[in-house]
């Protein structure tokens, strides 16, 4: 024993492991500093998406009824859910689709807090009317190396914070297809915008530079192609917006029977529940409409200078379209009182007054409706179809085509399946600051902390 | 020649070994501190390129055009100091954060231009050091 006491080789070793274990320390005190940043990094990710994916339930709820009714699971459950696809959850809320949650290290814990509320220079204020979604993510993890530093715990938080946003009501929609613009239209429409549900990236679709564009908001679910100068005033990838007359798709029409004779239009009653299917007009002179509606079937034919005037509202069954022989035109204003006598038994609850269900002008989609077209017939407005309809259009199937030199002035909206503008179509509802009909919402879900 | 004795063997050893010893230590220490301030440069450029887009990532940006208002730091003092706090408190100076423009590239760059190696044995190489993320626009 005493020799081993005496004996001085290994000193160095010894000197070395002595050295060591501060070395080692050092960088294990490094790693777990590292560390922290990682947990930052991904708490970041978790937050960010779970502030987002709740701001983008909100804003389902804030367009209220349509795409969103179908959604049972409220802003908490979305933001929570995208937090726990991220590996980060509350403890024992780990049942989410897709979670990435497993079972934590012995005292880590984690949680995830979504809050809807306003936030105003830099100031969180939680309230149910909101338009802020903010997410808070925390990982609480034991100090390892660095408990001999004196640090017990470490937390790790990170926060963000997504806004709805609520743009210019679009009053023109394109439900499936682009809003392309080709030629040099002028598109004066300063109160309300234009929008495209189309995710293609030219949702919004300009040919050539000659447009003058003056339009309350430019958006598009999808991209925006052509000239920057347009494109950059444009929002692109916002979430879709919701289809103002989409309750119409859910009505079953009756089966009508054919009008008796083609030569002349026949409003819809009790004592003629008809359509009018192939009706050429070749009268020549001008049919002044009395606010009827009408049920189109087959082609409506005008020869010579046969022109449809007043306020209706026509209803073109699949297959319909119009055909313009002559010169005439058809000029028709939507009829803002129609009655119950005047509409299958089915439409009655979406026009007022004649319904105590329509009581509010989100669902009383036929008021201000000139044009309610099922079929998937391309419709051209203007130009050489001298067509002009004021009032809303709905045209969910259909191409609609602004062509020619129109000066639209209609005081309404154009929801159809896809819209162009050719030609030098001035496209004008500047006078009409409140539509008197259901408007959609377009929002854009964006962070800001 | 009387025979020599091996004492004092291990304090000739140590002698020689000491100096590479003490070098080798200090300089893991050295280069563990430039370790984690480059760490914490590359969390607060990728905070800054998070702020950029929360801020600065408008329709015209995602369009194409250059994000002029979008040159200035995108984040507070305060900001820079809960997201990277190892880099302030020491005497390594100011922290910079800059964001500039070009080429459809947004670059956050974060820098310590007062950070200097404690070993004189780097020479200048590891001086000042910066992070920086790009994000396209």
């Amino acid at each position: 024993m005493r020799k081993l006491l005496r004996c001085r080789r290994g000193s160095i070793a010894l000197g070395t492991v002595v050295a060591l274990v501060p070395l080692v320390g050092a960088l294990a005190l490094g790693g777990e500093a590292a560390s922290w940043y990682v947990t930052k990094q991904n708490a970041q990710n978790a937050a960010d998406s779970a502030a987002y994916s709740g701001a983008l339930r909100l804003a389902c709820s804030i367009a209220g009824s349509g795409t969103c009714a179908t959604d049972a699971h409220s802003v908490a459950y979305r933001g929570k859910e995208f937090a726990a696809q991220q590996a980060y959850c509350n403890s024992g809320d780990t049942a989410y689709p897709g979670s990435r949650c497993s079972t934590l290290a012995e005292g880590v814990s984690q949680s995830v807090a979504i809050d809807i509320g306003t936030y105003s220079s830099g100031t969180w204020t939680t309230s149910a009317s909101g338009s802020y979604v903010r997410a808070k993510v925390q990982q609480t993890q034991p100090a390892y190396l660095t408990a001999l530093l004196g640090v017990s715990t470490i937390n790790i938080p990170a926060q963000a914070i997504a806004q709805v946003k609520t743009v210019f009501k679009p009053c023109t929609l394109a439900l499936t297809g682009p809003i392309s613009f080709q030629g040099s239209p002028n598109i004066n429409s300063p109160n309300c915008g234009l929008a495209s549900n189309d995710t293609a990236n030219n949702a919004l679709d300009f040919t050539g530079g000659g447009m003058t564009m003056n339009v309350g908001s430019l958006t598009a679910a999808g991209g925006c192609k052509g000239a920057s100068s347009f494109c950059s005033s444009a929002m692109t990838y916002q979430p879709t917006v919701t289809n103002p007359f989409a309750a119409l798709d859910a009505v079953i029409l009756p089966s009508l029977s054919t009008c008796s004779g083609n030569s002349a239009l026949t409003a819809y009653s009790a004592a003629t529940p008809c359509r009018n299917d192939n009706v050429k007009l070749t009268g020549n002179s001008t049919i002044n409409l009395t606010g009827g509606v009408y049920f189109i079937s087959g082609k409506l034919t005008l020869t010579g200078t046969t022109a449809i005037a007043g306020t209706a509202l026509f209803v073109l069954l699949p297959g319909a379209s119009f055909d313009m022989k002559g010169t005439g035109t058809i000029n028709v204003t939507a009829n803002a009182s129609l009655t119950a006598a005047q509409l299958p038994a089915v439409l009655r609850p979406y026009a007022s007054p004649s319904s105590s269900t329509c009581v509010s002008t989100n669902t009383c989609l036929l008021n201000n409706m000139v044009l309610y077209d099922q079929s998937n017939v391309a419709v051209t407005i203007g130009g050489n179809s001298q067509i002009s309809f004021g009032g809303d259009m709905y045209a969910p199937n259909a191409a609609v085509t602004y062509q020619g030199n129109p000066t639209v002035n209609a005081c309404g909206q154009l929801v159809a399946a896809s819209i162009a503008f050719n030609g030098n179509a001035t496209f004008d509802n500047s006078g009409c600051s409140a539509l008197n009909a259901p408007t959609p919402v377009t929002q854009s879900v964006a962070l800001v902390q | 020649m009387k025979q020599l004795d091996n004492r004092g063997i291990a304090a000739f050893e140590f002698c020689l070994v000491a100096a590479p010893i003490l070098i080798l230590i200090f300089a893991i220490f050295d280069f563990s501190r430039y370790a984690i301030t480059v760490q914490s440069l590359r969390m607060l450029a990728d905070a800054g390129a998070r702020a950029m887009m929360i801020n600065c990532y408008t329709p015209a940006v995602i369009a194409g055009s250059s994000p002029s208002s979008c040159t200035s730091s995108p984040l507070s003092s305060t900001a820079m100091q809960s997201v990277a706090p190892f880099l302030f408190g020491g005497t390594a100076g100011s922290v910079n954060l800059t964001v500039s423009a070009a080429g459809g590239v947004l670059t956050v760059k974060a820098s310590q231009p007062g950070f200097a190696m404690i070993m004189p044995i780097w020479g200048g190489a590891l001086n000042a050091p910066t992070a920086s993320t790009s994000v396209p626009y």
